[in-house]
């Protein structure tokens, strides 16, 4: 066998299988790009759809809230023209669902809380005083809260009472 | 003559085989471009989402302290509102600033309730996709606000 022979056997063509191979495994490689790429930018959607979601929860909430103290600063308004501003407005207050009213120095400290979702609520807590209308009432607390996690919701822990 | 034989059918070969693994190539890229262009819809539609809910939250938030809804866009995005009535639209560009070209349109409605002690007031913020055929919702919030005689609640 001479020189001329053996570089037409060796070096000549590409061989059958080798195309095959490398594109297999870039089609593989491209294909575990596309789909992380997806994965990626469909969990960002899904967090985005949340925040988007809870945000929703939040402002309807406290448009419900800022509706119950338009309905409380009204009852305020009337409670002015009786004998007693505190008692009047108490009263006046106990009529309404969900709100609970308690007597102050100097005035009357109303509590309500407006649902978010299951798991927060929006904590509402205003004083109203016997004043003239844009000063009748202050705001104390107006934020939201966590809902208190029922016992069932903990896993019990074993404390080594039984071994005992 | 036998090697010229076997280097014709080598070639056969090798010429099937780049047949067949282009169109297996093309079948598959096809495919996958088909998962890169839904993923990049995907994206800038949630990015698009994602501005709206910017504007309206600070629009809301403008809007629950002072009650008014000139005052609230002003604020939230530079864009002056003089003549509002109850409702307006105002375009926006793709960055959510005050457009000509309108790609983004955003829509207020607002309703007044005349109470026994102030003004509880509610607005409604859309946003709207202007950029194809048919307007697209994007986004939309409900807010309130409360004018006790004087100043809003926040």
């Amino acid at each position: 066998m001479d020189n001329t022979e053996k570089k037409g056997r060796s070096g000549g063509t590409v061989g059958v299988g080798y195309i095959s191979i490398m594109l297999i495994f870039t089609v593989i490689c491209l294909t575990i790009f596309a789909v992380l790429s997806f994965q990626a930018v469909y969990s960002s959607d899904k967090m985005t759809s949340r925040s988007d979601g809870f945000t929703q929860q939040y402002y309807t909430a406290d448009m419900e809230a800022k509706k119950t103290l338009s309905k409380l600063d009204g009852l305020a308004a009337e409670a002015l023209d009786g004998f007693s501003f505190e008692d009047g407005f108490i009263e006046a207050v106990s009529g309404v669902e969900g709100v609970s009213a308690a007597r102050i120095a100097g005035g009357v400290r109303v509590e309500f809380s407006q649902a978010i979702n299951e798991r927060q609520t929006l904590a509402v807590s205003v004083v109203f005083f016997s004043a003239p209308s844009g000063e009748r009432f202050r705001i104390e607390k107006w934020n939201s809260t966590e809902k208190e996690i029922s016992g069932e919701s903990h896993p019990s822990v074993w404390d080594g009472g039984d071994l005992v | 003559m036998i090697r010229l034989k076997v280097n014709r059918r080598s070639n056969v070969l090798l010429y099937a085989e780049m047949i067949i693994a282009l169109l297996f190539f093309v079948i598959s890229f096809a495919v996958i471009i088909r998962v890169f262009a839904s993923a990049d819809s995907l994206e800038r539609r949630s990015r698009q989402r994602q501005s709206a809910a910017l504007c309206a939250q600070s629009i809301a938030e403008a809007y629950s302290v002072s009650g008014d809804v000139q005052k609230a866009v002003s604020l939230a995005l530079g864009a002056d509102l003089r003549d509002f009535t109850g409702s307006a639209e105002i375009g926006l560009d793709s960055g959510f600033y005050p457009a000509d070209s309108s790609d983004v349109i955003l829509r207020l409605d607002e309703q007044k309730q005349d109470t026994a002690a102030g003004i509880y007031s509610e607005l409604v913020v859309e946003f709207f996709d202007n950029s194809g055929d048919d307007e697209e919702l994007i986004y939309s919030l409900k807010c309130g606000a409360y004018v006790p005689g004087g100043a809003a609640v926040g």
